[in-house]
Order: C-alpha cells, then sequence, then structure tokens
C-alpha cells in the first residue's frame, strides 16, 4: 500500500468506528422489555427444596408457591393452589390451579406438589434446607391429577408453611430423571440445579445463570398468573445482577445500566432524589441483631453485657447510621411481625452502666472484640458508635470487619472455641416464613450455625419448642409465649435487636416502576418482576 | 538463536512453575483460616445439621490428611477436574475462564493501545534528546505511570460521566448494553469477539465504546514505561558506532530508522510486554471495579472471603499459567529477533 493512502486508510477506519459508536450512542431502544435489579450478594444456589440463603431472589421468579402471604391485610394469597382449606382438625385439601404448566410444557401436577414437599422435610433431615416449615406434615395424599390432602400430626396451620420465603416452592418431580439423580436427596440433583437448572412453573424461566455474575430469566408466556396480576408491561427480561460495592450500584444506575438498586450508599439518596430517581422505603423483617459471646469472659457475665447494652446510644442509632431509615430494636422480633413487643425497647444510661460495671469490678481498660460484616456500613457506623460510648465507661472495642463467609464461621466458633470467638457479633436476620420462632430460635442450643451466643438454656429449649408446637396450630394463642421468652431473653441478654431496617429500591420512574405488590416484607430482597412496569 | 531444545526446556520449566505454584496455594490456602465445609454446606439446621457438616468435609475430602487431599487435588487438576467453588457451587473451570475472558479482553485492548503509542512516543523523545518534545514526553510518561490506575480510572470515570451528562449520551459502564445483552450469546467471553462472530455489528460496536476507557487507563503505566525504556533504547543505539556510519554515509534518517535502530529496541519491547501484560491481569481488577465491568479480580476476592480453596487455587494457577505464557512468548520473540539472545 502507498503511504500516503495509509493515512487516508485510518482515517476512514477511525470515522467508521467513531459513526458507529455515535448510532449507537443514540440508538432507540428495542421493543424487548429488560429490567435489571441489581443485588449486592453472590447467589449461593437455586435448588429449590435446599436453598437457604440469598439463591430465593431467584427462586420465587423461576417456582410457585401454593399460598403467598400478605402481611399488609394478613392474608393468604391463592397462588399456585386455587384451594387451599382445612377440611379437617389435621387435614388440609388443596386443589392445584387449572392450567398451571411447568416450563416444559408440563402440566402441574398433585404428585409434583407431594414431590416438592416430601423432598423438603428429606433434605432437612439430612441438615440440608429449611424444610422445617413442613415438620408437621404426617402424609400427603394425592387424590387424583389437581388434588391433594396433607394430613399432619395434630392441628397445624399449614398455610403458613405453603407461603413460606424458603423450601415452600413447587417443582417437577421430572427433575430426577433429568439430573440422573437416584433418589430426591441425591448429591446429584442438588448441583443439577446449581448448575443453572430448573423447572418450575414461575413467572420467569432460566436463561443463563452465573452466579457471580448475573442471572438471566426470560418472561413464560404460558405462565397461569399473567391472566391474574394484568400487567401488559412486565419484563421480558429481568437481568439480576450481583453488584456488591453500593458505589458501584449507584455508578450503574446513574448510567442507566442498573434500573432497579438494592443497596446503594444512603448518603447519595438525597442527590439520587433530586436527580430524578425514585427512592423507595420498603418496611422489612430485616433486622441486626448484636449476639454476645456468653461462653468468654467478660460478656459471659450478664451485668456486663447489660451495661453495654445501656451504653448503645439507641436514639442515635436509627438517624446516624441508617439516616432514619429503620426503626430502633425492642426485643428480638422486628416490628410488624407477630410478637412484636413495643415495651422491650432499651435506652441509653451511662451512670446505671458504670454502677454495673463497678458491681462487677470490671478492669478499666478491658478491651472487647466486635466482629461486623465489611461493606455494611450501618454495622461499620453502629460500632463506631458503640466505641465511642463505651471508651466513657473505660472499655476499649476493637472492631474487626470481615467478609460475610468469614463472619458466619467467626460465629460457629463459639462452639469450638469459644475464647478465640469474638466478646460480640452483629447478626442480621430475616424470616423463613411467619413465625416467631423464626427469630428466637437463633438461641437454640443446637443451632451452631446461627447461635454465636453460644447460649444453651435447656428449660429456654424446652419453652421454646413448646411455643413452637402450639404456634403450629395456632399462632395466636401461641404468642403469649414467645412473649414470655423474649422477656426471658431481655433479662438475661445473649441477644439484642439493634435496628429493624427498611430496604431502599432506587429506580428511575422514566424507566420502570416498582408498585407496592412487586415487594414483601416476608420475602426479603425478592422483587416479584411480574409486577413490576417497564415504562420505556 | 531459537531452538527446539529451548523450547522443550522452557516448556518443562513452565510445568514445573505452575505446579509448583499449584502446591504453594494450596499448602497456604489449607492453613489460612476459615472452614470451607461450612460454606459447602450452606445454613445447616434442624436434627441433621452437625452430620450436614461432617459430610460437606467428607464430600470435600477435609477429613483427609493434607497429602492425601493434595495428590488427589493435583491429579485431578491435571487431568482438567479444577473441582467445584465451595462458594458459587460451580465448576472451578467455568468460573475462571468467565472471569478471564473478561479481563484478557480488556488488557488486550490496552495493549492495543499501549504498545504503538509506548514505542512511538519513546522514539519521538530520543529523536529529540534534549528537547522540548523530549521534556513534554518525559514527563507525561512518568505522570501517566507513576499514577496508581484505580485513580487515573476513577478521574476518568468522573470526567466521561460529566461529559456524557453535558452531551446527553449513555454513561459508560459495563460491558455490554442490558438491552443488547438480550438474544447475545457468550461464545468465547470475549464480547467484542463473540459480536463479530454472531454478526451483531450493534453489539460490537457498543462493547468497542465501553471497553475503550478502560481499556486507555489500564494503558496508561505499560505505555509510559514503554515510552521511557524506548527511548533510552533508542538514544543508545544511535550513539552506536553503525547507525553514525549509516548517518555519516548519507542514507536517509528514514531508512536508518527502521533498518538499523528499530530492531534493536524490538526485544526490548517484546520483553516488557511479556511482563507488563501479567502486570496489568492485576491492574486490570481496579479498573474492572471502577467501569462496572466484571473480571478475575471479583472472583478472587470471593474465593479468599470464602475461604473457596477451590477457587483461590484456580484463579492463581491460571494467573501463573498467563504470567508463563506471556512471558515465554516474549522471550521467543526476542530470541527471534535477536539472534544475539542466547537461548
Amino acid at each position: 500500500m502507498s503511504r500516503r493512502l495509509l493515512p487516508a486508510v485510518v482515517l476512514i477506519l477511525v470515522l467508521a468506528v467513531v459513526t458507529g459508536a455515535l448510532l449507537i450512542l443514540y440508538r432507540q431502544p428495542q421493543q424487548i422489555r429488560v429490567v435489571v435489579y441489581a443485588y449486592r450478594d453472590a447467589i449461593t444456589g437455586i435448588d429449590p427444596g435446599a436453598e437457604d440463603d440469598v439463591g430465593v431472589v431467584v427462586l420465587h421468579a423461576l417456582y410457585d408457591t401454593l399460598l403467598r402471604y400478605d402481611p399488609r391485610t394478613g392474608e393468604y394469597i391463592p397462588w399456585l393452589a386455587e384451594r387451599f382449606e382445612r377440611v379437617a382438625e389435621d387435614r388440609w385439601l388443596i386443589a392445584i390451579r387449572k392450567g398451571a404448566v411447568f416450563h416444559d410444557g408440563s402440566p402441574v401436577t398433585a404428585e409434583d406438589v407431594k414431590f416438592s414437599i416430601e423432598r423438603s422435610l428429606a433434605l432437612y433431615e439430612e441438615g440440608i434446607g429449611l424444610g422445617f416449615v413442613w415438620s408437621c406434615v404426617e402424609e400427603v395424599e394425592v387424590l387424583n391429577t389437581t388434588h391433594l390432602e396433607v394430613v399432619t400430626d395434630g392441628p397445624c396451620e399449614l398455610a403458613r408453611t405453603a407461603s413460606a420465603a424458603y423450601s415452600a416452592f413447587v417443582y417437577s418431580r421430572k427433575v430426577l430423571q433429568l439430573s440422573g439423580a437416584a433418589s430426591p436427596t441425591d448429591r446429584k440433583l442438588i448441583e443439577w440445579f446449581n448448575l443453572g437448572n430448573e423447572l418450575g412453573s414461575g413467572p420467569y424461566r432460566l436463561r443463563s445463570y452465573k452466579p457471580e455474575r448475573e442471572v438471566v430469566l426470560e418472561k413464560f408466556q404460558d405462565w397461569w398468573g399473567w391472566k391474574v396480576v394484568n400487567n401488559p408491561r412486565a419484563p421480558d427480561v429481568v437481568v439480576i445482577r450481583i453488584v456488591e460495592d453500593p458505589g458501584e450500584q449507584e455508578r450503574g444506575l446513574r448510567a442507566g445500566e442498573i434500573h432497579i438498586a438494592s443497596s446503594v450508599p444512603r448518603a447519595v439518596l438525597r442527590s439520587l432524589r433530586e436527580g430524578g430517581f425514585e427512592v423507595r422505603a420498603a418496611d422489612t423483617y430485616h433486622n441486626f441483631i448484636l449476639m454476645f459471646n456468653v461462653l468468654r469472659w467478660p460478656t459471659n457475665v450478664t451485668e456486663v453485657r447489660r451495661a453495654i447494652a445501656l451504653a448503645i446510644p439507641w436514639d442515635s442509632v436509627v438517624p446516624t447510621c441508617l439516616h432514619g431509615y429503620g426503626r430502633v430494636g425492642s426485643g428480638l422480633i422486628p416490628y410488624g411481625f407477630p410478637g412484636y413487643d413495643p415495651e422491650l425497647r432499651l435506652g441509653q444510661d451511662l451512670d446505671e452502666a458504670a454502677r454495673l460495671l463497678a458491681e462487677v469490678q470490671l478492669p478499666s481498660g478491658t478491651e472487647l472484640e466486635i466482629v461486623i460484616t465489611s461493606g455494611y456500613e450501618e454495622e461499620e457506623c453502629f460500632a463506631q458508635l458503640l466505641a465511642h460510648e463505651l471508651a466513657k465507661l473505660g472499655l476499649r472495642l476493637r472492631i474487626t470487619s470481615l467478609p460475610w463467609d468469614l463472619v458466619k464461621q467467626r460465629g460457629a466458633e463459639v462452639w469450638s472455641n469459644p475464647e478465640a470467638a469474638p466478646h460480640m457479633m452483629v447478626n442480621d436476620w430475616w424470616p423463613t416464613y411467619i413465625t416467631p420462632y423464626d427469630y428466637l430460635s437463633l438461641l437454640e442450643c443446637g443451632y451452631i450455625t446461627w447461635n454465636w451466643a453460644g447460649y444453651c438454656n435447656e428449660d429456654f429449649d424446652e419453652r421454646l419448642w413448646e411455643a413452637y408446637e402450639v404456634d403450629l396450630a395456632d399462632l395466636e394463642q401461641a404468642l403469649p409465649l414467645y412473649q414470655e421468652l423474649q422477656r426471658y431473653v431481655y433479662e438475661e441478654l445473649p441477644a439484642i435487636n439493634l435496628w429493624d431496617m427498611q430496604h431502599i429500591y432506587v429506580y428511575n420512574p422514566r424507566r420502570v416502576l416498582v408498585p407496592d405488590r412487586a415487594l414483601n416484607p416476608l420475602y426479603t430482597y425478592v422483587v416479584f418482576f411480574e409486577y413490576v412496569e417497564v415504562l420505556s | 538463536m531459537l531452538t527446539l531444545n529451548y523450547i522443550i526446556r522452557r516448556s518443562a520449566l513452565s510445568l514445573v512453575l505452575v505446579v509448583g505454584v499449584l502446591l504453594l496455594s494450596f499448602v497456604l490456602t489449607y492453613y489460612a483460616p476459615g472452614d470451607p465445609a461450612l460454606t459447602w454446606a450452606g445454613r445447616p439446621r434442624g436434627p441433621g445439621a452437625l452430620e450436614a457438616i461432617e459430610r460437606a468435609r467428607q464430600e470435600l475430602g477435609l477429613d483427609k490428611p493434607l497429602w492425601y487431599q493434595l495428590s488427589t487435588y493435583i491429579g485431578r487438576f491435571l487431568s482438567g477436574d479444577w473441582g467445584t467453588s465451595v462458594k458459587f457451587k460451580t465448576p472451578v473451570l467455568e468460573l475462571v475462564l468467565r472471569g478471564f475472558a473478561s479481563s484478557l479482553e480488556l488488557v488486550a485492548y490496552s495493549f492495543l493501545v499501549a504498545v504503538p503509542l509506548g514505542y512511538l512516543l519513546g522514539i519521538s523523545a530520543a529523536l529529540s534528546r534534549g528537547g522540548l518534545r523530549d521534556r513534554v514526553i518525559y514527563y507525561f510518561s512518568a505522570a501517566i505511570s507513576g499514577t496508581p490506575r484505580f485513580i487515573t480510572a476513577a478521574v476518568a470515570y468522573i470526567a466521561l460521566y460529566v461529559l456524557s451528562q453535558a452531551l446527553g449520551t449513555p454513561v459508560i459502564y459495563g460491558r455490554l448494553s442490558s438491552e443488547l445483552r438480550v438474544g447475545f450469546e457468550e461464545i468465547t467471553g470475549v464480547i467484542t469477539l463473540d459480536s463479530l462472530i454472531q454478526g451483531r455489528l450493534d453489539a460490537f460496536l457498543d462493547s468497542l465504546v465501553r471497553i475503550i476507557p478502560p481499556a486507555v487507563v489500564l494503558s496508561t503505566y505499560p505505555m509510559g514505561v514503554l515510552a521511557r525504556v524506548v527511548r533510552i533504547a533508542v538514544a543508545e543505539t544511535l550513539e552506536e558506532e553503525y547507525v553514525r556510519q549509516a548517518v555519516s554515509l548519507g542514507i536517509p534518517a528514514g531508512v536508518v530508522m527502521r533498518r538499523y535502530v528499530a530492531p534493536s529496541v524490538v526485544p526490548v519491547v517484546a520483553q516488557l510486554s511479556g511482563l507488563f501484560f501479567s502486570y496489568s491481569l492485576v491492574e486490570a481488577m481496579a479498573v474492572e471495579s471502577v467501569f462496572g465491568r466484571e473480571g478475575l479480580g471479583y472472583l478472587l476476592i470471593k474465593s479468599l472471603e470464602s475461604s473457596d480453596y477451590p477457587l483461590i487455587v484456580g484463579s492463581i494457577v491460571l494467573v501463573s499459567l498467563v504470567f508463563v505464557v506471556a512471558n515465554t512468548i516474549a522471550d521467543v520473540v526476542q530470541a527471534k529477533v535477536n539472534p544475539r539472545v542466547v537461548v
């Protein structure tokens, strides 16, 4: 090529690229309705029977539960079950919705529901998943292809179970054959799900699964519920993108590449609102519980725990650390959840705290350790506030900030090596289903993976189980029992609820609309995309 | 001189190096704090909770002695089974290749910018030694190579953001627009390549626009250093007797540069490029984060946080493999273009 021609060719190429780029930047949006939801944690698994963590963010789009619970009205909404009736004290009749089909087009049958329930229970027996929600089930009898009866081992409020956030999903029993698993609890089946396979009947089906990066869902046109939700502007494609850094979520939102953000820094909310973004504060049952190591000196002394609790600047925590988006904790159970007790709120009293410490003769300068989760700005802020207040009492607080997985591991250490486990830890918790047991079980002796207090009290455990047994039949009757237990915890203070969290969802209202019914406090961090409207 | 013997020796050495890295990273993660069985088991509760953790330990082989775990792991690793991530419950090879493809794409584009520009700047500075152009290039290269990449990336991102707000154009973020992702298949994981394979010109241009700013940011360090090294190499070569004679014989300056000066600089560029390539892969982690791009860095961080030892080892070994391959290629190129290099 002639040397004179070379610059001309390069110039033409550069112009072509620039023109193309400008065309792309100014292109008209396609007709496909896409929603990108930014979520802060990597997906931990999508086995509908075994998943017990953040995988529910995906699972509620892929699978239906028999019922859904509406905390605003306290009603159970018929979902995959058209009828869900108690026909005897220990017997429930379930009729599956006509026309409900799985993502492969096969009809949802009573056999599939039976398979799903029994698998959850069997996995739970092996310590996997949260199938305990079905623990009162004695037998599942299939009456015909669309009807079944569930026999319980006594009076049992099964509607709560059927609407649980975890382990209540219905899926096809064909998964056994597809995965080549020998039994419902075979590891092969769990692996099959976690490799990005599913066979549910939910509004969306799985298009691609990259748990560390993003999950892409596409609208399932044959979903029975489209007629019910009546949302012609529902997204055709949903991208659940894993964006851990809140700052990155904000950048993505401003760049228009994230349409619904679940965790932006609270400090920028005003600026986002001024920029035209919608900031929605949703009430949740997600609370942050401070757990004291009761097996290590000095937090094994009740007076010391109370002194620390009295040192917390309760009135400053929510305004300072949560920018007002939350509520001060009272008891272990969050506001709005059955069993919430407003009388169990603590206040700051440094004089009383000093008196208690003097009573137990705790040497001045004693160092305590608190472990918090790195990246959780509200926990970091709380730890700093607490350190400041404890310093006034002559105590030093060492703040250890760890990634979530390491926090869990340090928490469980209380059982194997309590002297090495931290004095205090902040544990954030949300419910499996509507029962106060869920929160109080954090202090059950055998619950080694979550009872980071190392609290082991036979009397407490027995009374908790008694309350739970009553609860299974009638929640209202169980509430006084739970209240007693909460007061017991309030006196002993192995753990204390710091605050109930409000989740902040930020979205561009010119692009999407997130109606109230798309968010539900029972289903934490789940967005029911079938209700989301894509406007442009 | 490049010989078959050299290639064999070099390959064997590379293999030893990779196995060494594998051994070291496995042993270090073995003694690191954290219990992968807890992550693998999830949140066990109920009557079988303890058994679930114990079973997780057995499934991962953590109940076996270190030598047994190590030998089994190496055997599997070399046969292509890199294990399953404890955190993501997905095959490690799939995860690391996905992360690597994304980072590789960025590093490759940054080299397309860094190498020719660094080379040209270096030559340009050498030709005007002591002059204004030399000084400008000197300070410019010092500034761009001396500023940490995360700062450069943040400044570039903010500048682009302000510019896009002023022009009303979308902000550069991510690897591909959400709309264009619909129906787009990732074949190799390199989006600009995949879009061409699928004949998706829109996706190609979109991903190209999105990769240029982070690639330019990432190119600053190799470009700055290359410019300075090339300047010195060229300046030295220009003082060589054979070059001076060529000039005195009246051979045109362009020919002197092309025939006598440039070949002596290529080995230096090749050698440095090999080193920079691996280094850029590490630096890409910060740049990717600022521009909302996925990559190997994120995976490595997540694996460390969750004691995900198969993923930790897999990620480290992959990076070391890249290091070895890049440097081997650099050595081979050096040997090929410079017969004086003995290999």
